[in-house]
């Protein structure tokens, strides 16, 4: 048993928190103003590999560990939440599935141009009728010659309009269910695809949130993304690993609102005394410590079963579920420990707050994750539960 | 005086769920513990040691899953483990190599089996018994060493089956000895298992000598012993029984009637 | 970085286990009802080693570290939680502040006993009027000749009733007040002038008794001073820094076995037609359950990681027990909901298990102060040392 982490580990961590102290931190507040994804923002961190980061060296990625990368979604969520979902969805999500389900020449052909955010990529699951239940979509693949016809709208496309490269997830055998679901690999400029309504929100407003019409678009089959039907196995493990990246994600965000209210409580005064040396103060402050330490736990336990082949997608779902319901509670706390300050946009505890909501439902709900949770409980006893 | 003790691991029953609608059973825990008499028989064993004084020396084919029930017996007082490394060998291959070790380690005076595994299996003791031309004892509660002899004590038929001949109840127990060398097997009855002291599991496990491994080659054991007997063809569930039938009163009448 | 527990670890508590379930476990109930935990039965405890698990084999310990003595916390609160107390207020801080501090001629005195379960050991800290304010003690210890008389009264000492050593914290020098003046003694129990009180009635914890401590002018010889003179609080204070971690393990046990009981009950139990299991509210409630003891599991065993590789850990052992007595409480309490009009059932485990969890809230420092522990470690990085 040994809980510390590596050098190699250590030093990335480094490397990660410089560059997001030095890179994302004066950028945040703008991001969240002007609502615009900081391309050139992109294009730096790219340049450190961040968008290869797990993607193997031969791939022209960095090829790092789960530790490693959970730290990455972690630091850069202690500063933009908005800039980690984006890289963490655009690797995670896109560039590992296509590494995970794709054949050499697609892998040739996409992962290197992906690593370099030269094409950044994004996952076209949601549906406006199909969320948790992706069995139920209704955008259609159907064969023609030597390509497919894709007709269907896909909602809530995270990076979707700064993507050149989407995974789409269609119908081939409607009657199926999720049996009958299949991969593809579609590029921006793909005609019969259109890019819709950029989704206004409450939080991550520097990420761009998409729906998307397919209108009779043909996509060859060279660019189908594993088997005809096979691509409910791509999404379940792509569900695993956008869970484990956003309980990091959770985990920073949740550290950076601790850090804002300790720094505020150690500032601001009343009755005489900082409100440090107030007990309701230290009460909020402690109970905050002690979730992110256990999260922490969490997200360092699923990353190393992913590390050692082990399977973790109950461990991810554990550690996001509590992750996320922790960061929003952290960010309430703390943003209570402001005061009125806290509800200004003036102070970055009011961007975490609105930013964390997003937590509870992206990468599969509070609900679904506490339904895989308890599924894992109860087969260990042998009875197998519905969602 | 050298007790043999052959110990099995078995996969846990806890952790499985036998479902005959799909025809399978399912392993919801992959659990391994040593095969229940086998435990009993290493407390027989160890009993014997406290009171008369003995080395016991317990074995089990490996190389995987076998480690924890050698290290454990180690810890409940067993003085030597040896991993005899076979993996997974059926019963006949099993008696082979079980005789051969006797052979290699020279005086061995008593073997206590447990008399049967809950996976597989029963016959490990008469066979060994037969192979190694010792006495067999079975049935054991009860195990101890008198002088040159080995005493055990069978329970009866406990449900009082009553003896035709006498209308009595059947005893409920009878002592048997035979002259060692002998073969003992003890059943699921035998002495409950001692628990061993937390500070000997730590010992044993981190012995990294706790544990001897030989080899096939070093007991002397020829490929044509190697070869199992039996082939195993697959696994299917025995046919479902059939439901009695609810007796009416009548129907309970006309029996009655009819005797 | 591996999370992988060492096969003895995993063997220690595969034996542990099997020994709770069939010779403990059974008899939960009883000592509930009875008030008492047999004799015998931490005799027994004893023989295996159960008593010394942290300590070296040479005082008949088990030499398991922090880690071993946290599954043992874990399995016995699993079983009973009013054996866990005991063995928790004998092991973890009982005989931990003789082998933190004592001298070796006390600890070849008193930890062969205390190990193997011939003697059961005490620790009194809380007085009448101290209580979280741990230095607001009054117990006087006078020095005359070779010897210290101790005078004053303890309150609320798990163990009391039956302890044979205890180790008593009492001012030497008044003037410097505890910290500095305080010093720790052990005291034996047939001692002239040493007394305990009637077992307190508790809500839970019926087995684990707990009672007053006299001391009317009871004489200590000088060798049985534990530590250093003067410095008893620290000894002390870095025994509940340990007893913290393993009382979080504890915690954690008892947080397992609500969720057993509640997968075990939802797979019974049908309503509407179906297995309960199958309602969505109860599979939350237990999904909920499982996240919750997963984190405390990491934290705890992490913690216990520290401590055994000899790093700082004190913040993390006062996370381990806020985090895990308010973890066991809720999710007994949920458990309790789960199993309806059974869940209140005095035929039922969870009844008890809701009344024997509460008091983990409390002692051992409650837990608001360790939540100031945790707020002054945190506010100490940013410059502030805050005021108790």
């Amino acid at each position: 048993m040994d809980f510390s982490l590596t050098d190699e580990q250590n030093m990335f961590r480094d490397l990660f928190r410089d560059f997001a102290e030095k890179e994302v931190a004066k950028l945040a507040e703008h991001i969240d103003r002007s609502e615009e994804p900081p391309l050139d923002l992109f294009r730096k961190a790219a340049a450190q590999g961040f968008f290869g980061a797990p993607i193997p060296e031969a791939y022209g990625g960095v090829g790092i560990d789960w530790q490693s990368y959970c730290m990455l979604a972690e630091e850069l969520s202690k500063h933009c939440l908005s800039t980690a979902i984006t890289i963490g969805l655009h690797t995670s999500l896109a560039a590992l599935s296509i590494l995970d389900a794709g054949s050499e020449e697609q892998k040739q052909n996409y992962l290197p141009s992906m690593a370099a955010a030269e094409m950044i990529g994004a996952f076209a699951l949601t549906e406006p009728d199909a969320g948790s239940d992706p069995g139920s979509m209704s955008t259609l693949a159907e064969k023609i010659g030597d390509g497919y016809r894709l007709n269907g709208t896909k909602s809530w496309v995270s990076n979707g309009g700064i993507a050149g490269v989407f995974v789409v997830f269609a119908a081939t055998d409607p009657k199926a269910r999720h049996k009958g679901l299949t991969a593809f690999i579609v590029e921006k400029d793909t005609p019969g695809l259109t890019l819709g309504y950029r989704e206004p929100t409450m939080g991550l407003r520097g990420l761009d949130i998409r729906t998307m019409y397919f209108e009779d678009c043909i996509v060859p089959e060279a660019n189908r993304l594993g088997a005809e039907n096979g691509g409910w196995p791509i999404i379940l493990r792509a569900f695993d690993r956008v869970r484990l990246t956003l309980a990091a994600v959770s985990l920073g965000a949740a550290e950076a609102s601790l850090a804002l209210g300790v720094t505020f409580a150690a500032e601001r005064k009343q009755f005489g005394t900082q409100i440090a040396h107030k007990q309701a103060i230290q009460n909020y402050v402690a109970d905050a410590a002690v979730d992110i330490e256990a999260l922490r736990g969490l997200v360092r336990h699923a990353a190393w079963l992913a590390d050692t082949g082990q399977d973790f997608g109950r461990a991810a779902s554990m550690a996001k579920y509590f992750g996320a319901r922790a960061a929003q509670n952290i960010a309430n706390k703390m943003l209570q420990t402001h005061g009125g300050y806290g509800f200004s946009d003036e102070y970055a505890i009011s961007r975490y707050y609105r930013d964390v909501r997003a937590l509870r439902v992206l990468g599969g709900t509070d609900e679904i994750q506490r339904y895989v949770v308890a599924r894992a409980a109860f087969e260990e006893k042998g009875i197998r539960i519905q969602p | 005086m050298n007790i043999l003790v052959p110990l099995k691991p078995i996969l846990d029953p806890a952790g499985m769920i036998v479902n005959r609608k799909a025809g399978r059973v399912f392993v919801n825990r992959e659990n391994y513990m040593t095969n229940p008499a086998d435990k009993r028989a290493l407390e027989a064993a160890l009993r014997i040691k406290d009171e008369a004084g003995a080395g016991v020396i317990v074995a089990a084919f490996g190389p995987d899953r076998s480690a924890d029930s050698l290290l454990e017996a180690r810890a409940m007082g067993a003085d030597r483990a040896i991993l005899i490394d076979i993996p997974s060998p059926d019963e006949t291959v099993s008696v082979h190599a079980l005789a051969a070790l006797c052979h290699h380690l020279g005086q061995v005076d008593l073997v206590i089996v447990g008399d049967s595994a809950l996976d597989t299996g029963a016959s490990i003791g008469p066979r060994l018994a037969e192979a190694l031309d010792f006495a067999f004892l079975g049935g054991a509660v009860q195990c101890s060493v008198e002088g040159n002899a080995a005493r055990i004590i069978r329970r009866g038929d406990s449900r009082g089956r009553p003896d035709r001949a006498s209308a009595r109840p059947a005893p409920a127990a009878t002592a048997h000895e035979a002259d060692l060398p002998a073969v003992v097997a003890v059943t699921r009855e035998g002495a409950q298992p001692r628990y061993p002291h937390g500070g000997n599991i730590i010992t044993a496990y981190r012995d990294a000598n706790a544990i001897e491994s030989l080899s096939p080659a070093d007991l002397g054991l020829s490929d044509s012993d190697l070869q199992p007997v039996a082939i195993e063809r697959g696994q299917s569930f025995p046919p479902e029984r059939e439901f009695g039938k609810q007796a009416s009163l009548d129907d309970i009448a006309s029996v009655i009637g009819h005797r | 970085m591996n999370y992988d527990l060492p096969p003895e670890y995993t063997a220690l508590r595969r034996m542990m286990r099997e020994f709770c379930e069939e010779e403990i476990k059974p008899a939960a109930k009883r000592i509930d009802h009875s008030g008492q935990v047999p004799r015998e039965m931490l005799q027994r405890l004893g023989e295996l080693g159960f008593l010394g698990v942290p300590f070296p084999r040479q005082y008949g310990g088990m030499g398991a570290g922090e880690i071993g003595y946290c599954i043992l916390m874990e399995e016995l609160n699993r079983a009973s939680p009013s054996v866990a107390t005991i063995v928790g207020a004998h092991i973890g801080i009982g005989v931990m502040s003789l082998y933190l501090d004592g001298s070796k001629t006390l600890q070849d005195k008193y930890m062969p006993d205390l190990c193997s379960g011939k003697k059961i050991c005490a620790f009194a800290l809380t007085e009448p009027n101290a209580g979280s304010d741990a230095a607001a003690i009054q117990m006087r210890a006078t020095l005359e000749g070779d010897s210290y008389f101790l005078d004053g009264q303890k309150m609320w000492i798990t163990n009391g009733p039956i302890a044979d050593v205890i180790n008593v914290l009492a001012l030497t020098d008044p003037a410097l007040g505890a910290r500095g003046g305080a010093t720790v003694f052990a005291v034996e129990r047939e001692w002239e002038g040493y007394s305990t009180g009637k077992p307190e009635r508790k809500m839970g914890l019926h087995g684990s008794p707990t009672s007053l401590l006299n001391f009317d002018n009871v004489r200590v010889p000088k060798e049985n001073i534990v530590g250093q003179l003067g410095l008893g609080f620290v000894t002390f204070m870095k025994t509940l820094d340990i007893g913290r971690v393993s009382l979080g393990a504890a915690t954690l046990g008892g947080a397992q076995a609500a969720l057993e009981a509640c997968v075990r009950w939802a797979r019974t139990r049908s309503q509407f037609g179906r297995q309960i299991a199958h309602m969505q509210s109860v599979q939350f409630i237990v999904a909920d359950m499982a996240a919750e003891i997963e984190a405390l599991r990491a934290l705890v065993y992490r913690t216990a990681w520290l401590v055994d590789t000899g790093r700082p850990f004190i913040k993390e052992a006062g996370m381990c027990k806020l985090l895990g007595s308010e973890t066991a409480s809720r999710c007994i309490d949920r458990a309790v909901q789960i199993h309806g009009a059974l869940g209140l059932s005095r035929d039922f485990p969870l009844e008890r298990a809701f009344r024997d969890a509460r008091i983990s809230e409390i002692f051992e420092g409650t837990n608001e102060i360790q939540r100031i522990v945790i707020a002054s470690e945190l506010m100490q990085e940013v410059g502030v040392r805050l005021r108790p």
